[in-house]
């Protein structure tokens, strides 16, 4: 698991998945179905932020969003928006 | 419109459970005491039946559902599904998010609740009234007096329902019985857009366009106002609904404010409708219809239970339940916008029936939105389905005391 994955991973279940649930998220689990659109709305723009990367709306897609590994490969193959 | 109406200026009304507000609560509340044999009169400020999933254009219906999808009350909230879902062949269950909700043309609402209403014949409605005065003695409301059509008239009620969404009977009786907290949760204002390409919200791609609303509200390519704006697919392949976020100010319910509000929304909604036909997909749109402000929390009552946030993340039970909910806290924060609170997996709380009570009265019980409770608790409670259940226990109770109180004389009218 890259350091990506990871740190995807525990931004999710602290950020959206503290109800209780059992605290496990897998790399291919489907977000989309685990995360209500406010949630998937948050989730970008908090990535965004974290990563400093611009995600256009052409690219909020179940294959860039719908797992934490393929999250993770996308906001890795982002370059950063200050040298856009 | 129904055409049962009364004529207030000869009516003197003495042994009814009153019911104010036809909205989901009263409703409710109406259908159960009527259907137990009680006469009831509705009182409704409006021209027609529906509260705010008719006059706000709600079309996702929250609370009829717990968290696997299975209707989580009995009785009128059941009927309730099954009558939407029957009348309608677009009504479709749908999960949002993590929790379910019926998917309904507000219109179908009104229609399915006017007909029900309709064929309960001991239910009398006066539509564009609103109580102005009650009396309280022995701790009990002994008369209400109602505004209707410029003239007034009195009631010697059995029991009082006070399902208005402001808790406008408990304010006449002592406004003190009514926290209004400064910063309330964020109002709604809603428009029906139709026109729209098929596909064109579906997910993710509602999240997309949710995004552009946003951005654009940062430029001045629309109001700033629309930085918390909310687009959603509606219950037709060509329709969709959207939200405007209303922070409300304490002096809302003032006729001038009210106006002003309502006329920069419709400015705003316009500049949306402009802005959405840039995007792919919704070049044709066009707006069919544009609800009222949605009040979410109009002001509750100091019952005799509060209920709490924690009471509903800690799944709470009563010994004196009437109803569970399983909504999350959703709560429209005026400053930061929505949050989104979900209760443990598979759990859900219950309400109190002493949330629904005034401490010193015996025939007054205050539902839906209005009930006993703190700002988060409320922001679950105030849905749709749960304002049904609510309704039906405190209808059930109003019978049970006007059974108590009276040997069922009808309504005399002079």
């Amino acid at each position: 698991m890259t350091s990506i994955e990871t740190t995807i991973r525990d931004y999710i279940l602290d950020s959206f998945l503290t109800d209780g649930r059992s605290p496990s998220l897998n790399d291919d689990d489907d977000l989309l179905t685990i995360l209500d659109s406010l949630q998937i709305l948050r989730m970008v723009m908090d990535l965004e932020k974290m990563y400093d990367i611009k995600v256009d709306n052409s690219e909020l897609t179940a294959e860039n969003l719908g797992t934490v590994a393929r999250l993770a490969a996308f906001v890795a193959g982002k370059p950063p928006k200050t040298v856009c | 419109m129904l055409k049962r109406r009364l004529v207030p200026e000869r009516l003197v009304d003495d042994g009814a459970v009153v019911v104010c507000g036809a909205g989901a609560a009263g409703l409710a509340a109406a259908l159960c005491s009527a259907r137990q044999g009680a006469s009831v009169l509705l009182v409704e400020a409006g021209p027609h039946l529906g509260g705010t999933v008719t006059n706000a254009l709600i079309h996702t219906l929250a609370g009829l559902y717990d968290s696997t999808g299975r209707v989580i009350n009995d009785g009128l909230p059941r009927e309730l599904t099954e009558r939407l879902l029957q009348a309608d062949p677009h009504a479709r269950q749908r999960k949002m998010g993590r929790a379910w909700v019926l998917n309904v043309c507000p219109n179908s609402y009104r229609d399915v609740v006017e007909r029900w209403i309709a064929r309960e014949r001991t239910i009398r409605i006066v539509y564009r009234a609103q109580p102005t005065r009650a009396v309280q003695a022995n701790r009990r409301i002994v008369e209400l007096e109602v505004a209707a059509s410029g003239r007034t008239f009195r009631v010697l009620p059995h029991a009082v329902i006070d399902a208005t969404g402001t808790a406008e009977v408990a304010r006449l009786l002592d406004p003190s019985n009514v926290v209004d907290e400064i910063g309330r949760a964020a109002g709604g204002w809603i428009f029906r857009l139709r026109g729209v390409a098929a596909g064109a919200l579906d997910f993710p791609k509602g999240v997309a366009v949710v995004r552009e609303l946003r951005a654009a509200a940062k430029t001045t390519a629309l109001p700033a106002g629309c930085s918390q704006a909310w687009i959603d697919a509606g219950v037709y392949p060509d329709e969709a609904f959207v939200k405007l976020f209303v922070p409300l100010e304490d002096y809302w319910p003032d006729v001038k404010s009210l106006g002003e509000i309502t006329n920069r929304l419709k400015f705003t909604q316009h500049s949306v409708l402009r802005f959405l036909r840039k995007l792919p997909g919704f070049e044709k749109t066009y707006i069919t219809q544009t609800g009222h402000l949605g009040v979410r929390d109009g002001g509750r009552i100091r019952g005799r239970y509060t209920l709490t946030g924690d009471d509903v993340r800690q799944a709470r039970s009563f010994v004196d339940a009437i109803c569970r909910c399983s909504w999350p806290i959703e709560y429209w924060d005026p400053q930061r916008g929505v949050s989104v609170e979900y209760l443990p997996e598979g759990s859900c709380y219950e309400i109190p029936m002493r949330s629904l009570q005034l401490v010193e009265l015996q025939n007054f019980w205050a539902v839906g939105k209005c009930l006993s409770a703190d700002r988060f608790a409320q922001a679950s409670a105030r849905v749709v389905g749960t304002c049904w259940a609510m309704g039906q226990a405190a209808g059930a109770s109003a019978h049970h005391l006007e059974k108590k109180y009276s040997d069922k004389e009808p309504v005399r009218t002079v």
